[in-house]
C-alpha cells in the first residue's frame, strides 16, 4: 500500500481537471480509471468522400456487437458507433437496473466526455453562490478555457447567455443553411428585438487553430464518430499534458474502484480490482470524479445508506427537425456536425430553454427513415430529399428535481426510476410551439411529429445527488465537495451540482473541479 | 434406490438405458410387470385406490408417469394419486423430481398443459421438485416426436405453419442425462429446473431437420395457416381438439422460451451435447436461411444486388440478436413490389412486425456502406429546385399510393408471412 498525497478516482472532465492544479503544485497523485483507452481510432478523410470510397466503412460507424433492438431503440445514433462498448462495460460493472431512465456512464479514458456535445456556457454570477466565492469559479473558468480551447463569438444575442470568454477562438464555419437562418434572425432583430427567443453562435470546446498536438476543425464532418484532428476537446488528450507537470503523478488504467473506506486516523483507502486481482491504495485526500452514477454508488456504500433515494436530476430534452423549403435540392456538403447555432426561448413562466441546431451531413439517414410511415425504401427517398435541406435540433429545459430517484439497494447493485411530470411535458409541448412560430418566422419549417421527447437519462446530462450545501446535511457535500461523514473525502463530478440549468452544465463541472483541488491545496498549505 | 414412474413411456424408457449403462438400481412402477423377470417391479396405476407404499430402501422417486394415457382418466384423478405420492413421499423423506413440461406455462393450454401446471404447483408446494423440459427429441420413434415424425415420413407433403411457431428442443439423451445429473447433486433450493437448449428453433425447420435425418429428401410444403388451426380449436370443442392434437399445436405457439437467465444458471448440471450437435448440423442451413433473407431485404433497401459483405454482416447480427429466427414467405412473393405492399401495411402479425424490426435493422446495415451511400445520400451535385419539388412531390404521392395499397392488399399478404 503506498501512499498519495490525492488519490484521483475516473479521468473525466473533472477527474482531470482536478488533476491538473495538484500536479503543478508538485503533489504525489495517484489517478485511477475502470476503463481502458479507449483504442477506437476516427475515420481519416472527409464525410462525403469515406461515404462514397471507404469499402469498410462499417468498422468506423457501426459497433461490431449490433443486434436487432438497437435499430428499434430512439437513442442517439453514438450508442451504435463503435464508441458505444465504453457504455455497455460499465452498464455490466455497475450493475444498474432502472426505470423509465436510460442509465449511462463512460467507462473509458475520458469518461462521458467521449460522447461529450462540447457545447460550453459559464453561469451567471447569481447562480454561483453555491460555489463558494464566484470570483474563484470565474477564475477557474478562465483556466479551464485556455486549456481546453474554445471558439465562438463575443457580440451576437447569446454572448452574455454564455458569459463572457476573454480568448475565444473564431466560431467555426457555418453551413448554408445555418447561415441563412442566422442571417435572416440578425436582420429581423435589428427591427423587432426579441427576448422571449434569441438565437446565436454555438459556443464550443472545439478548436478552429492548430495548437500543440490538436489541429484546428476543418470540417470533415465526421463529428459523429470522432474528430482525426483533436479539434473537439476530450480529457483523455490531456493524460500525456498530466505526465510532464512537476507533481508525480501514478496513472491505472483498467483499475475498477470496488469500495471506499475511512482508514486510520481519517486515512481513505480505496479498494480496486484490476487484472492483477485487488490492491488497496491510501492517500491523505481522495477526490471522487467517477461520474454521477459511479460516485454516488460509492459513497452511498461508504455511508451504508441502503435504499435510501437520493434526487438525481436530468434535463427534460427533445429533439426536432427543421426543414428550410428554400434549400430543397441542395445536396450534403461536408461541414461541422456539432452545434452551429444555439438557441434560447423562454417559456410563459420565463422559464429558459436552451438548445443547438446541427447539420445533418454526418448523420444516419435511416434514424429519420425508420421513423417515416411509410414503406422502408420510399421512406429512404423521401428523409434523403428532405434531408439535405434541413437541420436537426435539440433542446433543453432546466432539470425539474423529484422526477428522478437513485438508490442503492441490499445486492450492491444501483435502481434510477424516473418520470416526467404532467407539468413538464406541458412545457415541452408549449416549448414546441414557441419554437415552430419562431422558427416559421425564419424560414425553416419544424416538421410536424418529428419533435420527440426524449427519455431522461437518454441525453447524458444528468448530476446533482451529493449537491453542495451551505448549511451540513446528511447526504449532500460542503462548498469544496467534502462529503459530510465520510472525513477527506470530496466529491468534484456532476454529483455535487445543485441545480442542473438548461444550459451546457459540462464546462462548469471541469471548473468546479479545478476550484475545489485549488481550495484543497490552499487548506493544506494553511 | 430410485423408483421410476411412466419408465415405459418415451422418455421412461431413454432414462433406464442410463441407468443400465451405469449400474444404477431402480423399481419401476406400472401398471403391467415387465418382460424383464430380473427388474425390481410394484405395481403402480393412477386408478387404483390402494395406499400408495413403496420399500425402506427407495430415497428418490421420479415422476413421468402421464394420467392421460390411463383409460378412465379425470384430471382430479391424477391430482389426487400424485398429492397421495407426494404426502407419502414426505413423510419418509423421499425425493420427489416431477418431470413437467415447458408447455405448461403455454398461454393458450391444452387438457395436458393444463393437468402438468396443477401439478406442478402442487409438487411445488410439498417441497417436490419439477424438471421442465423444452421439446423432446430424437432416439426412439415414440411420444409426440414418433408421432410427429411418421407424419412428416409417410405424407407427400410437410407441414408449414404460418406462422411457425418458436421451439427450445431438447434430445431425449440429453434430457435423461440431465435427470441422472439432477438426481446425483444434492436437492436445491431452486425447485424448478427447465431443461432445453436456449435456442429458439422455428418449428417447420424442426420438422424439415427431424424429417431429413430421417432419410427424407423431398420437401414439399403444406402451408397450413396458423389463424385457421386457431379456427377449428375453437369450432370443435376442447375435447375434439385435443384429440386432433390441435390443441398442442396452439399450445406450442404460445409456450415461453427458456430465459436466457434461467439456462445460464442450470446450463452446469445438462447435459446438452446431443442436442447442440443437432443444432450446429442444421444451423447452416439457418445461415443461408438468414443470407437469402438478408439478400431480399438489403435489395429491397438498396434497389440493387447487395455486396456479399452486407449479407454477412446482416446475417451475423441477426444470429447474435434474441429473435434469430428468419422469415420466411413463399418464393413466389419474394419481389420488392409484394415486400413493399406488405412494409407499407399496418403490421397486425407478429412475423410482419419482425419483419418491420428487421427492415428498420437492415437499413442501418445498408447505409454503412458505398452501395448504401448512393442510396441514403444520392447527388453530391446540387438539383435544380424545380426538380427537387417534383421527385419531393411525386415521392410522397407514390408513398401515400403504396399506403393505402398496403392497408388492403398488404394485409392480406401478411398471412403468407412466417417465422422459419
Amino acid at each position: 500500500m503506498t501512499d498519495f498525497d490525492f488519490i484521483i478516482v475516473g479521468t473525466g472532465p473533472a477527474g482531470i481537471s482536478a488533476a491538473f492544479p495538484l500536479l503543478e503544485s508538485g503533489k504525489k497523485v495517484l489517478l485511477v480509471d475502470a476503463g481502458d483507452e479507449v483504442s477506437h481510432s476516427p475515420p481519416e478523410g472527409n464525410y462525403t468522400a469515406l461515404r462514397f470510397g471507404d469499402n469498410d466503412q462499417r468498422k468506423w460507424q457501426l459497433k461490431s456487437n449490433l443486434s436487432v433492438s438497437d435499430a428499434n431503440r430512439s437513442v442517439s445514433p453514438k450508442f451504435r458507433t463503435p464508441m458505444a462498448s465504453v457504455f455497455e462495460k460499465f452498464q455490466q460493472k455497475y450493475a444498474i437496473s432502472s426505470e423509465g431512465f436510460s442509465a449511462f456512464g463512460g467507462l473509458a479514458v475520458g469518461g462521458l466526455a467521449n460522447f461529450w456535445g462540447a457545447g460550453v456556457a459559464r453561469l451567471e454570477n447569481s447562480q454561483l453562490q453555491f460555489f463558494g466565492n464566484p470570483s474563484e469559479m470565474n477564475f477557474s473558468y478562465d483556466i479551464i478555457a485556455r486549456r481546453i480551447g474554445i471558439s465562438g463569438v463575443n457580440d451576437d444575442d447569446l454572448a452574455v447567455y454564455f458569459g463572457n470568454e476573454p480568448q475565444l477562438e473564431p466560431a467555426v464555419p457555418l453551413g448554408k443553411i445555418s447561415k441563412s437562418l442566422y442571417e435572416k434572425y440578425n436582420k429581423k432583430r435589428k427591427h423587432r428585438p426579441d427576448a422571449e427567443f434569441m438565437l446565436g453562435r454555438s459556443r464550443l470546446a472545439v478548436i478552429t487553430k492548430d495548437r500543440e498536438h490538436r489541429k484546428g476543425c476543418n470540417n470533415l464532418g465526421t463529428c459523429l464518430w470522432g474528430c482525426k484532428n483533436s479539434a473537439i476537446y476530450s480529457p483523455a488528450q490531456d493524460i500525456e499534458k498530466l505526465k510532464k507537470k512537476k507533481g508525480n503523478l501514478t496513472f491505472l488504467t483498467g483499475a475498477y474502484v470496488e469500495s471506499i473506506e475511512c482508514g486510520t486516523s481519517n486515512k481513505p483507502t480505496i479498494n480496486l480490482k484490476n487484472a492483477n486481482g485487488h490492491i488497496s491504495f491510501s492517500g491523505k485526500k481522495l477526490i471522487l470524479a467517477a461520474g454521477t452514477l459511479g460516485s454516488s454508488k460509492l459513497v452511498l456504500q461508504a455511508l451504508g445508506k441502503i435504499q435510501t433515494p437520493l434526487q438525481l436530476l436530468s434535463n427534460p430534452t427533445a429533439a426536432f427537425l427543421l426543414w428550410s423549403p428554400k434549400h430543397l435540392g441542395y445536396s450534403k456538403v461536408n461541414e461541422f456536425a456539432m452545434g452551429q447555432l444555439s438557441f434560447v426561448a423562454k417559456l410563459d413562466n420565463k422559464e429558459a430553454a436552451f438548445g443547438s441546431l446541427f447539420s445533418t451531413t454526418g448523420l444516419p439517414v435511416s434514424d429519420f427513415s425508420n421513423r417515416l410511415p411509410f414503406s422502408t425504401s420510399q421512406s429512404i427517398n423521401l428523409a434523403r430529399t428532405i434531408l439535405s435541406s434541413s437541420v436537426v435540433g435539440n433542446v433543453f429545459l432546466e432539470a425539474r428535481p423529484s422526477e428522478t430517484k437513485l438508490s442503492l439497494e441490499p445486492d450492491a447493485s444501483i435502481k434510477v426510476t424516473s418520470f416526467r411530470s404532467a407539468n413538464t411535458l406541458n412545457d415541452l409541448r408549449k416549448l414546441k410551439k414557441r419554437l415552430r412560430v419562431n422558427f416559421l418566422k425564419l424560414g425553416a419549417l419544424l416538421i410536424p411529429n418529428s419533435f420527440t421527447i426524449g427519455e431522461p437519462g437518454s441525453d447524458l446530462h444528468y448530476s446533482g445527488t451529493f449537491p453542495h450545501s451551505k448549511k451540513e446535511r446528511p447526504l449532500t457535500t460542503s462548498e469544496n465537495g467534502g462529503v459530510f461523514g465520510i472525513p477527506n473525502v470530496h466529491i468534484v463530478d456532476g454529483s455535487v451540482l445543485p441545480f442542473l440549468p438548461e444550459k451546457s452544465h459540462t464546462f462548469t463541472i471541469m471548473a468546479n473541479a479545478d476550484r475545489i483541488s485549488r481550495q484543497l491545496l490552499k487548506k493544506q498549505d494553511n | 434406490m430410485l423408483a421410476i414412474t411412466g419408465a415405459s413411456g418415451y422418455i421412461g424408457s431413454h432414462l433406464l438405458d442410463i441407468l443400465d449403462a451405469q449400474n444404477l438400481e431402480y423399481l419401476l412402477l406400472s401398471r403391467e410387470r415387465p418382460l424383464d423377470s430380473g427388474l425390481r417391479w410394484r405395481y403402480f396405476d393412477f386408478e387404483s385406490e390402494d395406499n400408495f407404499t413403496l420399500s425402506n430402501d427407495v430415497t428418490a422417486l421420479v415422476h413421468m408417469a402421464c394420467g392421460a394415457n390411463s383409460r378412465n382418466y379425470t384430471p382430479n384423478l391424477e391430482l389426487s394419486r400424485t398429492r397421495q405420492m407426494l404426502n407419502y413421499a414426505k413423510s419418509k423423506k423421499i425425493r420427489f423430481i416431477y418431470l413437467s413440461s415447458q408447455s405448461a406455462h403455454a398461454s393458450k393450454k391444452s387438457i395436458y398443459a393444463e393437468s402438468k401446471k396443477e401439478i406442478e404447483s402442487l409438487v411445488l408446494q410439498k417441497e417436490g421438485e419439477v424438471i421442465r423440459p423444452g421439446f423432446v427429441f430424437g432416439g426412439r420413434k415414440a411420444g409426440l416426436y414418433g408421432s410427429l415424425l411418421r407424419i412428416t415420413l409417410t405424407q407427400p407433403l410437410i407441414p408449414k405453419f404460418v406462422p411457425s411457431p418458436s421451439i427450445d428442443i431438447i434430445d431425449v439423451h440429453d434430457l435423461c442425462g440431465s435427470i441422472v445429473n439432477i438426481l446425483e447433486l444434492p436437492a436445491r433450493k431452486e425447485r424448478e429446473v427447465a431443461v432445453g437448449l436456449n435456442f429458439p428453433l422455428g418449428f417447420n425447420s424442426f420438422l424439415r431437420a427431424i424429417s431429413s435425418d430421417a432419410g427424407r429428401k423431398v420437401f414439399l410444403p403444406l402451408p397450413i395457416p396458423i389463424f385457421a388451426v386457431r379456427f377449428f380449436n375453437i369450432a370443435l370443442g376442447t375435447k375434439l381438439s385435443d384429440k386432433a392434437g390441435l390443441s398442442r399445436i396452439m399450445a406450442l405457439h404460445s409456450t415461453p422460451s427458456i430465459s436466457k437467465a434461467d439456462f445460464a444458471k442450470n446450463k452446469s448440471f445438462l447435459t446438452l451435447s446431443r442436442t447442440e450437435c443437432f443444432i450446429q448440423r442444421h444451423d447452416a442451413s439457418q445461415r443461408r436461411k438468414l443470407l437469402f433473407e438478408a439478400k431480399w431485404l438489403c435489395g429491397y433497401i438498396l434497389d440493387e444486388l447487395p455486396p456479399i459483405h452486407i449479407l454477412k454482416t446482416y446475417a451475423r447480427s441477426v444470429e447474435a440478436s434474441e429473435r434469430s429466427v428468419s422469415i420466411y414467405m413463399p418464393s413466389f412473393m419474394r419481389t420488392n413490389l409484394a415486400l413493399m405492399l406488405v412494409d407499407a401495411s399496418p403490421k397486425l402479425m407478429p412475423a410482419s412486425k419482425m419483419l418491420s424490426a428487421k427492415l428498420q435493422f437492415a437499413s442501418i446495415i445498408c447505409e454503412a456502406s458505398t452501395s448504401g451511400a448512393r442510396k441514403f445520400i444520392g447527388s453530391t451535385k446540387r438539383q435544380c429546385p424545380i426538380k427537387a419539388i417534383t421527385i419531393l412531390f411525386v415521392g410522397t404521392s407514390k408513398a401515400v399510393l403504396t399506403s393505402i395499397l398496403g392497408a388492403t392488399v398488404g394485409i392480406f399478404l401478411q398471412l403468407f408471412l412466417s417465422n422459419d
